[in-house]
C-alpha cells in the first residue's frame, strides 16, 4: 500500500502544481520591491475615478488586480503597484 | 450490457469537458465557460438518467453501497475486491463525491460571471477548491479503475467503451493456464458463490433489501470472502 500512497501523493502534487502553472493570467506589472509598492487602496481609488464599482482587489504576480463592474459589465483591471498605471484590462 | 450507451457517452464527454475546463481558466476564458455550461447540462442529464436509465445507471442502490463503502475499502486493503457488475461501493462513493463537487464547481463558476457575485471572494474560493478537488478525484478514479482492472483481470477502461463486463462468477478471459490447485480453488469459490446466490435470492424474497435499523449494512460484504453477486 505504501507504493499506492506514494503514487497518489505524487499525482495530487503534480496536478496542483500543473494547474497552478496553467493558471497563467496577466501578472507582470513591475520589478519594484514589494516593500515600496503603493497601497492597494490607491489602485481601487483610481478604478473608482474611472467609473468602476470596485468589488475586490487581489495581488496577481506583481500586479494589483481590481475587480470592477461598469455599466453591468465585468472587468479585471491590472494596475502597476509602482506608479498605478493601468497595464491591462480584461473583460470577463 | 452493464453500462448503457447514453451513460458511456455521458462519461466520456464529461471526462473531456473536465479536462478542457482544467487547462483553460484565465487563458481561454470563453472556452472555459462553455465547458462549464456543458458540464451543467451533463449533470442535469445524469440526474434524470439516475432515475430512468438502465439498471446500472440508476441511483437506487447508491445509499446502500455508500454505507458499505468504508467496510469495502477496509477489505480492499487486505486484497479482497469483492465482485460487482455495476459500481463497487468505492466507485459509488467516488460517483457521489464527484457529482457533488462538480455541482459546486459549476454553479459557483457560473455565479462568478454574474454582476451580483463577481469578485465575491468566497464564491471564487469555492470554485477554485472544488475544481481542484474534482481533478484530484479524477486522478484517484483513474488509479482506482486501473488497480481494480489488475486485481480482477478485467479491462474496465474497455468496459466503459463497449459497455460489457463479465458477470461475477464467470472465469475472466485472461487467467491463462490454470494449475490443478487453482482449478480446485475455483471450484470451491464457485460453490461458495452458488450458496451466496441462493442467499441473495432469499434476501430478495424478503420485504426489503434495506437492512433493518440497528443491523450493520456492510456486514455481509465485510464477512463475505468472494463478494456478493451483484
Amino acid at each position: 500500500m505504501k507504493v499506492m500512497n506514494a503514487a497518489i501523493a505524487a499525482l495530487a502534487i503534480g496536478l496542483f502544481t500543473g494547474s497552478a502553472a496553467l493558471a497563467d493570467g496577466y501578472k507582470n506589472c513591475t520589478k519594484l520591491d514589494k516593500a515600496s509598492w503603493k497601497p492597494t487602496g490607491d489602485a481601487e481609488a483610481k478604478a473608482k475615478d474611472a467609473g468602476y464599482e470596485v468589488r475586490q482587489t487581489k495581488i496577481e504576480g506583481s500586479c494589483y488586480e481590481v475587480y470592477g463592474v461598469k455599466e453591468g459589465k465585468l472587468f479585471e483591471l491590472f494596475y502597476s503597484p509602482e506608479d498605478l498605471s493601468l497595464k491591462h484590462t480584461k473583460a470577463k | 450490457m452493464v453500462w448503457d450507451r447514453p451513460l458511456r457517452l455521458w462519461h466520456w464527454s464529461l471526462a473531456v469537458l473536465v479536462l478542457i475546463a482544467w487547462v483553460t481558466p484565465n487563458t481561454y476564458d470563453s472556452l472555459h465557460r462553455l465547458a462549464g455550461y456543458a458540464v451543467i447540462g451533463l449533470l442535469a442529464f445524469r440526474l434524470v438518467w439516475g432515475f430512468v436509465g438502465t439498471r446500472h445507471s440508476r441511483f437506487d442502490k447508491v445509499g446502500l453501497r455508500l454505507r458499505a463503502a468504508p467496510g469495502y475499502l477496509k477489505n480492499l486493503v487486505r486484497g479482497d475486491t469483492g465482485r460487482y457488475l455495476g459500481l463497487n461501493p468505492a466507485g459509488v462513493a467516488m460517483l457521489v463525491a464527484m457529482l457533488g463537487l462538480l455541482v459546486i464547481s459549476t454553479v459557483t463558476g457560473a455565479m462568478q460571471v454574474t454582476v451580483r457575485f463577481f469578485g465575491v471572494w468566497w464564491i471564487e474560493d469555492s470554485h477554485a477548491y472544488s475544481s481542484h478537488a474534482v481533478i484530484v478525484l479524477a486522478g484517484l478514479h483513474v488509479a482506482g479503475t486501473l488497480l481494480m482492472s489488475l486485481l480482477q483481470h478485467e479491462n474496465l477502461v474497455r468496459a466503459m467503451f463497449t459497455g460489457r463486463k463479465h458477470p461475477p462468477g464467470s472465469p475472466s478471459p485472461r487467467q491463462g493456464a490454470r494449475s490443478p490447485a487453482r482449478v480446485v480453488e475455483e471450484q470451491q469459490a464457485e460453490q461458495v458463490r452458488a450458496q451466496q446466490r441462493r442467499r441473495d435470492r432469499q434476501d430478495e424474497d424478503g420485504p426489503s433489501v434495506v437492512p433493518p435499523p440497528g443491523s450493520r449494512p456492510a456486514a455481509r460484504i465485510q464477512t463475505d470472502p468472494v463478494g456478493i453477486g451483484d
